[in-house]
């Protein structure tokens, strides 16, 4: 690294997590040199997973992924907002609710627990990075757009849209089910490169249209089967 | 009662109560919330269940997401191809290098290198810091060509594949292991060169076994104990119960505590190692048994060293033939079903129940962590005597050392 770019002044950085598997913050940690190199530009401030000197705040951004659970956490949340001076919700539990959202279309009785809520139910956030789990190369350039002060947006254009490039073979044309085209891009149609449907894990995208997706599904399974599709990691139709 | 304890995967804190110089009184307590994976898959499709147990957790997803299709797949009578078994394996070499070189070098390495976090590596010793980035690029890029991602691989599906590498795919891989095997032995040098806190209990120790093999796909279920057991019996032997100051689960192998993991196959499996992993042993003059908890992390090295062996020996064989495109197999019962495979932390276990329409009754995920955690608590005690004249946040360090080397997922352990 050039001595010019060591000079840069740091912002500070915080990577926060409540109940979830935490894979989005293993996919911060897929390329160990990449984080590294962020490092040039932030100065770690908190990060559990990854290290034992961590700081109670104040932080120029923080990522948080996973659900408040628990009172603690909540409280927890609360508290990331009022030290962070931009919040970043990563992943699909933070943004949907996630797969543990299923809860809160189930008796309560079956579970005696409250419903799920995502971080944005909780407190504001600044930006998004969706995905189940976030991808590697939009966490980080996102974090690169915030460390110059650029905002960070999200493609809208639907997941078909990246499919395409990829010249994967229609899946609905096909005849099998797919969310792709309400779902936001940005992830290269992963899934579908390799084999999968898409589940909608990034949400909808802006111009989504569930009804003509609704009456091309109905063809080929049943209206349960569609309902429970659409909420698998969070009800991306709401 | 300390803060959740840093470089583990998920969240737990520990309490241990010193009572003249003895620790009378040790928990380790799991604080990430429930999710509740097993009951929000009733009522969901089978194929559904591979896709939403992955998500149990983010540094074994691909473990669950095998072990969970060929739990599935006992349920409903499938039996999937050679070749399907074949690419799983090679997955599961891929997801245990992951999770070890994680652990070994992002968890554990700092404690014994006098740093806070592994980030620092780069500056003092950036050769190490190499080796991490290499190890774990290698097993990324298997479960990536194999599986389709990394966290949370997509290709593997109940009743087989729905993609496959292709065979020049396949070589560069191979090209790769070559060179990191050189960097897995070094690793297991560099790991086997500490000094270790010593403390020793009779532990009874559980894994897979197969045949002649070092089991980890397939098998009965071996135990130090004597015990030998199917794996659709676990329930027989393996009592899971939820503790009340706990948000984790606990499971003792009929009431007794266990160990699961790299440490527990090493001792059961150990002889079925490859000649080249033998010979190494042999040369390092490492011990013919494990007895210390701490020994975990010297175990995980050594399979991270076989894995890669493995690894090459795999896509050596699916290198000889050609990869057929094969059709996912559908059900031809609907039943239900019960397996286990070898996770990185110990022996992962799913049940399944799927009702006749496809739609999934009833389903039971025992981890390795659950399998761990009172050991780990007997454990603790044993550190009585390394505390002696030791400040409060030096006492803190040992303990929280020696979960690390345990390396407990509480994400899996409350799932």
């Amino acid at each position: 690294m050039s001595s010019s770019r060591q000079n840069l002044e740091k912002k500070t950085l915080a990577i926060f997590s409540l109940t979830c598997c935490e894979g989005c913050q293993f996919e911060i940690l897929k390329d160990f040199e990449d984080f590294s190199k962020l490092q040039n530009l932030f100065e770690v401030n908190n990060f559990r997973l990854g290290q034992e000197d961590n700081f109670e705040g104040p932080f120029d951004v923080a990522l948080i992924e996973g659900t408040p659970e628990s009172e603690r956490e909540i409280k927890h949340l609360k508290n990331i907002r009022k030290q962070s001076k931009i919040l970043v919700a990563i992943g699909s539990c933070a943004h949907l609710g996630g797969i543990q959202s299923e809860r809160n279309y189930m008796p309560k009785k079956v579970l005696g627990k409250d419903h799920v809520k995502t971080v944005l139910d909780v407190v504001r956030v600044d930006y998004i990075v969706p995905g189940c789990p976030i991808s590697h190369q939009e966490i980080f350039k996102c974090l690169t757009n915030l460390y110059w002060d650029k905002k960070f947006s999200l493609p809208d254009v639907a997941v078909c849209f990246e499919c395409r490039f990829n010249e994967n073979e229609c899946l609905i044309k096909q005849g099998k089910p797919c969310l792709g085209p309400v779902t936001r891009a940005g992830c290269n149609s992963i899934c579908v490169n390799g084999g999968e449907m898409c589940l909608g894990c990034r949400g909808k995208v802006d111009q989504a249209n569930f009804h003509k997706l609704r009456e091309i599904l109905g063809t080929m399974i049943s209206d349960k089967e569609i309902d429970s599709l659409l909420k698998i990691y969070g009800n991306i139709e709401k | 009662m300390n803060q959740a304890v840093p470089k583990i995967e998920g969240h737990a804190t520990f309490y241990a109560h010193l009572n003249a110089g003895r620790i009378d009184k040790a928990r380790i307590i799991g604080l990430d919330g429930d999710r509740f994976v097993e009951k929000i898959l009733f009522g969901r499709k089978y194929w559904e269940a591979p896709i939403i147990t992955s998500r149990i957790c983010g540094i074994c997803p691909v473990i669950h997401n095998i072990t969970s299709a060929k739990g599935v797949e006992a349920a409903l009578g499938i039996k999937v191809s050679e070749q399907t078994e074949t690419l799983r394996k090679l997955m599961l070499c891929g997801q245990m290098i992951q999770s070890h070189a994680l652990h070994l070098y992002l968890l554990v390495l700092p404690d014994f290198v006098g740093m806070s976090s592994s980030f620092e590596l780069q500056k003092n010793h950036p050769d190490l810091f190499a080796n991490a980035v290499a190890l774990k690029k290698y097993a990324d890029n298997v479960i990536e060509k194999i599986g389709g991602r990394a966290v949370h691989p997509v290709s593997n599906v109940v009743g087989g594949f729905k993609k496959y590498p292709s065979k020049t795919t396949l070589k560069s891989l191979l090209e790769e292991a070559k060179n990191i095997r050189e960097i897995a032995n070094k690793s297991l040098a560099l790991f086997n060169s500490f000094d270790y806190p010593e403390i020793f209990r009779d532990h009874i120790y559980s894994a897979l076994s197969y045949e002649n093999e070092y089991a980890l796909y397939d098998g009965e279920i071996r135990t130090t104990e004597g015990n030998v057991f199917e794996t659709n019996n676990y329930s027989k032997y393996i009592y899971e119960e939820i503790v009340p100051y706990n948000r984790a689960r606990f499971a003792t192998l009929k009431g007794k505590e266990m160990m699961v993991g790299a440490i527990a196959r090493m001792n059961i499996n150990r002889n079925y190692l490859p000649k080249e992993v033998k010979d190494i042993l042999k040369e390092k003059k490492i011990s013919d048994e494990f007895s210390n908890p701490f020994d975990n992390i010297l175990a995980q090295a050594i399979e991270m060293y076989y894995f890669i062996i493995l690894s090459e020996k795999i896509m050596e064989e699916l290198l000889k033939d050609k990869i057929t495109e094969e059709k996912v197999i559908e059900p031809n019962k609907y039943s239900d079903g019960a397996t286990a495979c070898e996770a990185p932390r110990g022996t992962l276990f799913h049940y399944y129940k799927i009702d006749k329409d496809g739609t999934i009754l009833k389903c039971d995920i025992v981890t390795p962590t659950v399998q761990n955690l009172p050991s780990m608590e007997k454990d603790m005690k044993l550190l009585s005597p390394l505390l002696k004249d030791k400040k409060t946040s030096e006492r803190n360090h040992l303990i929280e050392m020696l979960i690390r080397a345990y390396d407990p997922c509480i994400t899996c352990a409350t799932h």
